[in-house]
């Protein structure tokens, strides 16, 4: 039986993780002090941090996260989630007493976690379904498709800032962001802005330029995609 | 050896190609594309351009989701909250995204009858081993019922119900404190659930419900155990 060092001498994490799944499926009011919950979480994140509390928050609350997540519940979000948690935790610099009080300000913010992974998984398959529809008229959509380069990492960083500065003016800028921030259509980015463009066909001028332009640029080629690969 | 190229460029101006893109071109320009072999390679790398720029920028302008999460969650400060509220008001993504957190943080918390519920199905189901009609001032019945090493027994009176949970071969010192619980199928949400407490020694009771067929739920130690179809007639007086 695992028993932290700074754990109160009369609870053991195996107590609390029995205390604690037993105060959930009753949905009691904490009948020990302490909470037996807030417990796990304490030792989790104590230094040394012990893995079996770590465990057993694993094991008791997967469901809850799941339940958070919704549509995109999954074995790797709800991984993403506790790792989030763990990861912030693991970076602050004070004590976990100091930051969450109580049990409801640990599940606040693990609730926190889990809603910025799910807006994440909805911006990721909502991209993914824009440059599918984008995509499906091409020839080789699926190949083409494979080889976008997804919006993550340091590459995407580079790229954005060498595109970004290749912007010559505001009606480009107009264009671009309408177009790849906002997924606009030439005719929205026309209506939005007829100061820059009298008609449709002077935003289409305009992008068939800078497109043109980003394509020929030698620092830019190793980042799009070819139909050769 | 001469450059492949568009075969008849005084039919392309600059913009064709991206209206084409679009689904917007004229028939001309349609025609020359499906002619020309050079402008329908252009085309296709201009939508991979498209296509990469898009998969790399798009909503790059609206907070991140880390943000937009606390937003939802109240959690920014007042100065960052205005900020993000203006971009939600105006960014009809990021004001779904938003709405949906809130959705799940206002969520109605489980009723205690749909918890009591979810207990039952979980619960281990003593049998009846016994059940004596035996009116005590009144109408009424004994039963015993059994489950794994654990025995129940009931006594149903005018008066009400008590009854007594115990190990078949505890030894002395066995805390059953608990909960215990009357639920019928026609037991509405927001009704005021019969309800008693187990103390140590196992024994719990109720007022007489009204007729009908109950389902008793103690939850006990580490198990929750059901007793089903408990049966409460009308109530009968000597006469």
């Amino acid at each position: 039986m695992a028993v932290h060092p700074e754990q109160s001498a009369s609870f053991s994490t195996e107590d609390s993780a029995r205390a604690c799944a037993k105060q959930a499926s009753r949905q009691q009011a904490p009948a020990h002090k302490p909470d037996p919950c807030y417990e796990l979480f304490r030792c989790a994140f104590a230094s040394p941090p012990d893995a079996d509390a770590w465990k057993a928050i694993l094991d008791r609350y997967h469901r809850l996260v799941s339940h958070w997540l919704g549509q995109y519940a999954g074995e790797d979000t709800v991984q993403e989630v506790f790792l989030r948690f763990w990861k912030t935790q693991q970076n602050a610099t004070s004590p976990f007493t100091a930051r969450f009080p109580s049990i409801g300000a640990v599940m606040g913010y693990l609730k926190f976690c889990a809603a910025a992974v799910r807006i994440e998984a909805w911006r990721n398959e909502d991209r993914q379904r824009l440059l599918y529809e984008k995509l499906c008229a091409a020839s080789s959509a699926e190949l083409i498709l494979g080889r976008v380069q997804p919006n993550r990492g340091h590459t995407s960083f580079d790229f954005k800032q060498l595109v970004l500065s290749r912007l010559k003016d505001e009606s480009e800028r107009a264009v671009f962001e309408g177009t790849y921030y906002y997924d606009l259509a030439p005719r929205d980015i026309q209506a939005e802005r007829p100061d820059l463009f009298p008609d449709v066909r002077t935003v289409y001028r305009v992008k068939d330029r800078l497109l043109r332009r980003l394509q020929r640029d030698r620092e830019l080629w190793e980042f799009w995609p070819t139909a050769q690969g | 050896m001469t450059e492949p190229g568009c075969i008849n460029p005084n039919e392309i101006e600059e913009g064709d190609l991206v209206a084409y893109l679009h689904g917007d071109a004229s028939p001309q320009v349609i025609e020359h594309v499906a002619r020309c072999a050079f402008c329908a390679e252009q085309v296709e790398q201009l939508r991979m351009v498209d296509a990469q720029l898009l998969a790399a920028f798009y909503r790059d302008a609206c907070p991140t989701a880390q943000v937009l999460a606390n937003f939802a969650l109240g959690r920014l400060s007042a100065t960052e909250k205005l900020r993000v509220a203006a971009h939600v008001r105006s960014c009809p993504a990021c004001s779904e995204e938003v709405a949906a957190v809130r959705d799940l943080v206002d969520e109605t918390p489980p009723t205690l009858l749909a918890r009591l519920r979810e207990s039952l199905a979980l619960a281990l189901v003593a049998r009846p081993v016994a059940h004596v009609t035996a009116p005590v001032r009144g109408s009424g019945w004994r039963g015993r019922f059994e489950v794994e090493d654990v025995i129940i027994t009931l006594s149903a009176q005018p008066a009400g119900l008590t009854g007594r949970v115990r190990k078949r071969d505890a030894s002395a010192g066995v805390d059953y404190t608990g909960q215990a619980w009357l639920l019928s199928e026609e037991t509405v949400p927001d009704a005021q659930l019969p309800r008693s407490p187990i103390d140590e020694r196992g024994r719990f009771q109720f007022a007489r419900p009204a007729p009908g067929s109950y389902t008793l739920l103690l939850q006990t130690g580490e198990r929750d155990l059901a007793l089903e179809n408990i049966q409460f007639g009308q109530l009968q007086t000597r006469g």
